[in-house]
């Protein structure tokens, strides 16, 4: 059972705006944990439950930090856990992992993915389809977001959607649960976004 | 008539009479003989070194002269016999064994209905049996089976031989062990050998067995003694090409399967579909393209009588559907399995969900607009401890899918109204799309499968509820280069977990970097991988795609694909064989996936032929698409613990025995029909093999002839082959005695030509095989044929459509589809028009401001530009029958926008709900006789003048149809009759008819028709005919009355005066595929006894000669009276009409 960051101990983390500072981290691990030098960032910390409860309006009972091994970037992400479930929020903070001979700029990735560049050793099948056109199919493209980070694109999806905002060397991506329309959700995620980019 | 077709038909025949009720349709996972299989695919016999018996034909012991058969010298010759020979090769699993080789003259073609038999007497026989034999025997169809019987009191099929084959030259080749034909041993003389040809006249079971030539026995000769195969060389057995062991206990119980599919009245098409199972009342749910389809299988036959009703789920039309039925209680919990039903494209998206499978809908959180977003899917199970069900639902309900550069994952916790936070389940280069279907295990633990995280195949795992996720590829696997989803099973319970595993065992079936169908197995949530292994090598699979697993018990799991044989780049149409045949295939494993067993679960229907497009959208342009299938298909279990499937069928119609793909996606589900189940608890109890399962009736119909044919389907075997069919009869009231007819296993058709038109019958089948006979399922009295002759009433059935289905139900009645016909019958202006009927439930009152519309697509769009279909409809404006207006138009090709050109032919509408709407060809296309239309459908809608008549905003709606036009003019081919009379009554005397002939010189009636010119025409037909009136044509006369008494039509005239050529015109008869109007001719001359056209002298004197006479067949028409005697009245009478003549 994953121990739970109580969300007194997120709240003062948060605080603290101290990157490194927290000793009881919950980002999980893999079986085979990464470079520990990359596990740097701590997504849980970059919102505080106030903060989320302000724009989601249910209180914040939990944070769960996690972490993969990537070969490239280091990435966080931490799910804020809201009492009302449906009302919680996906944070995940990707920089290039400087302590890894194969990492790469995030600004590349960004371009990338919403750029016109495509993914490195992909075929254009696969990049077509894990971009998701099908057969005869016009989806929306990512909505273009201004007022927040150097860029940002918003991606919708069934139940919601994604922030995409490229702020420095870091991407991030904010998703809100919850049944508010797409515009209520783009602007509560820019809200967070900017919080979050003022402790990057 | 292939398989597929054949069950259409018994479906039609059977639904119609029912309106919404759809028989099953079926393909048969086994015991059906192949086509030409004796050519094409047996093995050849042993050659071996050693003395002629050794060897096929071996010694000759009988010889027959050619050109003896009876029709010699050009007719039969298939059936010349030449030679009998019988061969003691040595087999390689040591088996004793007789080889017979039955020679005739050639077999160029196979006749139908035809025995090859050879016929013999070994030394010992069972009681009450005085023969062996083996024959060959073909069926109506020309397709041939090989088995051995006895000869007693009658003549008994006791099974199928161990080898047979035939060539073109007329050998026949038969092979059967000794132990099966009274076991001769070597030493032992076989007596009295005779070959003989027959050929079956009248039908199976019932008709008779004609003799078309045979060899001579004299005494015990000829005869034959064992030699045995001792001084032959033995062939070493054949490796058997198995690397996959065989479970415990061989191959019993290993599963078979059925296949089924919507009728085509109202068929389903779409590509990746999904299925979903509801627990509790075992409907199985089935997404296709945007139609959500409820199917009721009922288990009383087999296969299952299936129902599949379109619930019209709220959609628009997508090309990302996902279907998932949420089965996963608690004990005790009794929550409705609740099924979810999402669409997406990029202008909107939609997820609904229900709890009663479809009856009714509710909207979940949407209509976000989706970017970038693709391969959506959902899943649900138990939460993960230490979360527990919240009061609104039992389960969490995850919701995953790609985003423009990771999958997520959300979690609903109110059942699916809501969702949180899409949490990414893999980091952006960790994994490359795409991934498969989510799944829930029992502690809670989700899984999604995915093609390439680093190179291998892996799931993401969450133990938390979806707040986490780690990635666990299996090292020993190798990713696919195509786009292929991966798919994931889990153990639904604990039964045969390995003791001490914590966590239920994963199963991970995938497309290796080669291509071929893998599964890996994992006991710790996918920490490690065991097992990794590829499956259906004993088929030679050289490819396979749409992987799909579910698993059972723990230890028990199923692992669909499909598979071909064909070697290359299967996602090449320049370089694949176009006419490479792919199957389903399922491989199941009872022991943790240790082992698997493979079946083909479509052996003699291919799902597709030649490239299958696996490589995503714009790398899939191929002309013809085919990427028709699209990307994945879907497996679950029932509660039964039955596998089934949900597949799109590529293959259809011709393609089926052709070598032309037809790149349909025709919904398509195999379910488990036999042998040991996923649920241990539900394995056939007792073991198997036991008696076969009831067959299905499909139709018991007659035909215009009188005949009866019972049709029904091949039932699953219970594990071992099917001997025969027993077909009874009873009367009603009545009982079942003896069968009325055994059919052979390779039959599935009864005709019964005995039946007496006058009696009301019941009949039922039953199947035989080694174990014992099956029960039967109902009984079935003989039902009217289904409508399909466009010439006929409403014309043809195109649609027909569940009642009862329209939104709101059971309001909108008015608008509640029933059926869709066309119709051509022959046009009194000669016109060619098209008669479009659409049968709504209840029109007893006409609402205000309803909108009826067919629409199709004609061969060649409208001229319209813009267009691309046509409609006709109907409006009903301010209510009521008066009120309503009929058009035609054409349809927008982009947004259904119908545009309307103007009134209809004609058109009407009647309470019992038959709208009827004629319009004349040239005014939608002109389309010719062998225009096809397609997607015809009804669609209803309320409020007039809709802007878009697209099916999603119907408030009902038909699947799409088609219809082959044949001309108005083909209905003009009125029926003939046999003969036509003008009967009268001659009191005591009876009835007694003068001839009508319709061709040449008229019948004349010379008897008086009373004051008020009475009579009586009787027109007989050689089959049932309707006729819709008739009619004086020509001559002073009408028609009192008309009675249609099965094949004859009675006409009661009155009022047709004397000395004139009358004719009177029966108007639209009908019978059979026949349709027109007949004219019968007839002359009026009261008193012309002599036929010459004239009353004179010549009259009187013959009336005068008979005289005294009562009347009879020889004298009648000089009792002109027909009063039963020929007297003074008569002569009288004609002397009275000297003079008169027929002008």
């Amino acid at each position: 059972m994953r121990p739970r960051r109580s969300i007194i101990t997120g709240i003062a983390c948060a605080l603290a705006l101290a990157l490194t500072a927290c000793g009881q981290r919950s980002e999980k691990t893999s079986p085979e944990p990464p470079d520990t030098k990359a596990t740097t960032i701590d997504s849980c910390r970059f919102l505080t439950a106030a903060e989320i409860q302000a724009v989601q309006n249910s209180p914040i009972t939990n944070s769960e930090g996690s972490s993969q091994p990537d070969p490239a970037f280091s990435v966080s992400q931490c799910v804020y856990t809201a009492a009302d479930h449906n009302r919680s929020v996906s944070l995940t903070v990707t920089r290039k992992n400087q302590t890894l001979s194969s990492a790469r700029e995030v600004k590349d990735l960004w371009r990338e993915t919403f750029g016109e560049q495509k993914h490195a050793g992909e075929s254009d099948a696969e990049k077509k389809e894990s971009a998701g056109e099908e057969e005869g199919e016009k989806r929306a493209a990512p909505t273009k977001v201004t007022g927040v980070g150097e860029a940002a694109y918003w991606v919708g999806y069934q139940f919601g959607g994604a922030l995409y905002v490229l702020h420095h060397d870091a991407l991030i991506r904010l998703s809100l649960g919850g049944p508010d329309s797409k515009e209520t959700k783009l602007e509560k995620s820019k809200t967070l976004a900017q919080k979050i980019i003022s402790r990057l | 008539m292939n398989k597929t077709v054949k069950n259409h038909v018994g479906r039609l025949i059977v639904s119609l009479c029912l309106i919404a009720a759809s028989a099953g349709a079926l393909a048969l996972a086994a015991g059906s003989p192949e086509k030409g299989s004796a050519v094409r695919s047996r093995p050849p016999l042993p050659v071996a070194s050693g003395p002629a018996s050794c060897t096929p034909p071996g010694t000759t012991v009988v010889t027959d002269p050619a050109g003896d058969q009876t029709g010699a010298p050009t007719v039969n010759q298939q059936l010349d016999i030449l030679s009998v020979s019988i061969a003691e090769p040595c087999f390689a699993d040591g088996i004793d064994k007789l080889v017979f080789t039955f020679k005739v003259a050639n077999l160029n073609s196979i006749p139908p209905n035809g025995h090859w038999k050879t016929q013999f007497v070994p030394p010992t026989l069972p009681t009450g049996i005085t023969a062996f034999f083996v024959e060959m025997t073909s069926d109506q169809n020309g397709n041939v089976t090989y088995e051995y019987g006895n000869v007693g009191t009658t003549t008994t099929t006791l099974g199928t031989a161990d080898d047979g084959s035939y060539n073109a030259d007329g050998t026949i080749t038969i092979t059967v062990a000794n132990s099966k034909v009274g076991n001769p041993v070597v030493g032992n003389t076989l007596m009295q050998i005779q070959g003989r040809t027959q050929l079956l006249v009248g039908a199976a079971g019932t008709g008779l067995l004609s003799t078309i030539d045979s060899t001579t026995v004299t005494g015990n000769n000829p005869s034959y003694t064992l030699v045995g195969h001792n001084s032959c060389s033995c062939p070493s057995p054949t490796p058997t090409p198995t690397p996959t062991p065989t479970p415990p206990g061989g191959t019993t119980g290993t599963p078979r399967y059925q296949n089924y599919n919507p009728p085509p009245t109202n068929s389903f098409n779409g590509g990746e579909p999904s299925i979903g199972v509801n627990w509790q009342t075992g409907n199985v749910m089935y997404l296709a393209s945007f139609a959500a389809i409820r199917v009721g299988f009922d288990d009383c036959s087999s296969p299952a009588r299936d129902t599949w009703t379109n619930t019209n789920a709220p959609s628009a039309v997508s090309l990302d559907p996902i279907l998932f039925t949420d089965h996963m209680r608690a004990a005790g919990d009794l929550t409705p399995n609740r099924t979810f039903v999402s669409q997406l494209t990029g202008q909107d998206s939609i997820t609904v969900f229900t709890d009663d499978d479809g009856a009714s809908y509710l909207p979940s959180q949407g209509g976000g607009i989706p970017s970038g977003v693709d391969h959506q899917t959902i899943g649900a199970g138990p939460y993960h401890a230490p979360l527990v069900a919240t009061p609104v639902y039992p389960n969490p309900i995850y919701y995953c899918s790609q985003d423009i550069a990771v999958s997520f994952c959300a979690r609903s916790d109110d059942g699916g109204a809501t969702f949180g936070p899409g949490v990414p389940i893999y980091n952006v280069t960790q994994c490359t799309g795409i991934h498969g279907h989510v799944k829930v295990a029992p502690d809670g633990t989700v899984y999604v499968p995915n093609r390439s995280c680093n190179g291998k195949a892996a799931v993401t795992v969450s133990a938390d509820n979806g707040l986490t996720w780690t990635v666990k590829p299996i090292p020993t696997s190798s990713t696919t280069g195509f786009l292929v989803d991966p798919s994931v099973g889990i153990g639904a319970n604990n039964v045969g977990k390995p003791t001490g595993q914590a966590s239920n065992t994963v199963y991970l079936g995938y497309q290796a970097a080669n291509s071929h169908p893998k599964v890996a197995v994992s006991h710790d949530q996918g920490d490690t991988w065991v097992n990794d292994q590829e499956v259906g090598t004993e088929f030679g699979l050289q490819s396979a795609t749409f992987p799909e697993l579910v698993a059972g018990d723990d230890n028990r799991a199923a692992y669909a694909f499909f598979g071909t044989m064909v070697p290359g780049n299967y996602t090449s149409q320049a370089s694949f064989p176009p006419d490479a045949a792919w199957h389903l295939y399922i491989a199941t494993s009872f022991d943790g996936g240790v082992t698997w067993t493979t079946v083909d679960a479509t052996p003699n229907d291919p799902v597709q032929r030649g490239s299958i497009c696996n490589l995503g959208t714009t790398s899939c342009m191929n002309t013809p698409n085919d990427r028709n299938l699209l990307d994945f298909m879907d497996e679950t279990v029932d509660a039964q613990g039955r596998t089934i499937v949900g597949y799109p069928d590529g293959c259809v119609g011709p393609c089926i025995d052709g070598n032309v793909n037809s790149f349909t996606a025709l919904a398509s589900i195999a379910r488990q029909s036999g042998g040991k189940r996923l649920f241990a608890a539900n394995d056939p109890n007792p073991a198997e093999p036991v008696a076969p399962a009831a067959p299905r009736v499909d139709s018991v119909t007659k035909d215009g002839t009188g005949i009866v044919r019972v049709d029904w389907s091949a039932p699953d075997n219970g594990g071992s082959a099917i001997i025969i069919y027993h077909v009874f009869r009873r009367t009603d009231p009545g009982t079942y005695g003896a069968p009325l007819a055994t059919v052979p296993a390779s039959t599935t058709m009864y005709d019964d030509t005995t039946a007496d038109p006058s009696v009301s019958y019941f009949y039922k089948v039953t199947a035989m095989n080694a174990s014992g006979e099956s029960g039967n399922c109902r009984e079935f009295p003989i039902t009217a044929p289904p409508p399909n002759n466009p010439c006929v009433g409403t014309g043809f059935l195109v649609d027909a459509d569940p009642t009862g289905d329209q939104m709101l139900a059971p309001m909108n009645a008015d608008l509640d589809i029933q059926a869709v016909l066309v119709g051509e019958p022959v046009q009194p202006d000669n016109i060619n028009r098209l008669i479009f009927t659409m049968k709504v439930a209840d029109l007893s009152t006409i609402p205000a401001n309803r909108q009826f519309r067919i629409v199709w697509t004609p061969p060649t769009p409208p001229a319209m530009p813009g267009t691309d279909r046509y409609y006709v409809g109907m409006d009903t404006n301010t209510g009521g029958a008066g009120a309503a207006t009929f058009d035609y138009g054409v349809v927008t090709s982009s947004g259904n926008v119908p545009i309307s050109l103007g009134a209809a032919d004609a058109g009407s509408v009647d309470p019992s709900g038959v709208i009827q709407i004629a319009i004349a060809n040239n005014k939608v296309g002109n389309p010719a006789a062998g225009a096809t239309f397609t997607l015809l459908s009804g669609r209803n809608f309320a409020g007039n003048g809709n802007a878009t008549i697209t099916k999603s905003s119907a408030i009902d709606s038909t699947a799409d149809g088609s219809y082959t036009l044949i001309g108005n003019a083909a209905c003009a081919s009125a029926p003939v009759p046999v003969g036509a009379v003008s009967a009268k009554t001659h009191g005591s005397a009876g009835v007694f008819d003068i001839d009508l002939p319709l061709t040449g010189n008229p019948g004349i009636e010379c008897r008086t028709g009373g004051t008020n010119g009475d009579h009586q025409i009787i027109v007989t037909f050689p089959a049932p005919v309707t006729i819709m009136s008739a009619m004086v044509s020509s001559g002073t006369g009408s028609v009192s009355s008309t009675t249609v008494n099965g094949s004859q039509v009675v006409v009661n005239l009155t009022g047709v005066a004397n000395a004139q050529a009358i004719t009177v015109t029966l108007v639209g008869v009908a019978m059979g595929s026949s349709f027109g109007n007949v004219s019968v001719p007839m002359d009026v001359l009261l008193g012309d006894v002599t036929l010459n056209r004239s009353v004179n002298g010549s009259d009187v004197s013959q009336a005068k000669s008979n005289s005294g006479q009562t009347t009879t067949e020889a004298n009648f028409r000089n009792d002109v009276t027909a009063n039963g005697a020929i007297n003074s009245s008569d002569v009288g009478t004609i002397k009275q009409q000297s003079g008169t003549f027929i002008p």
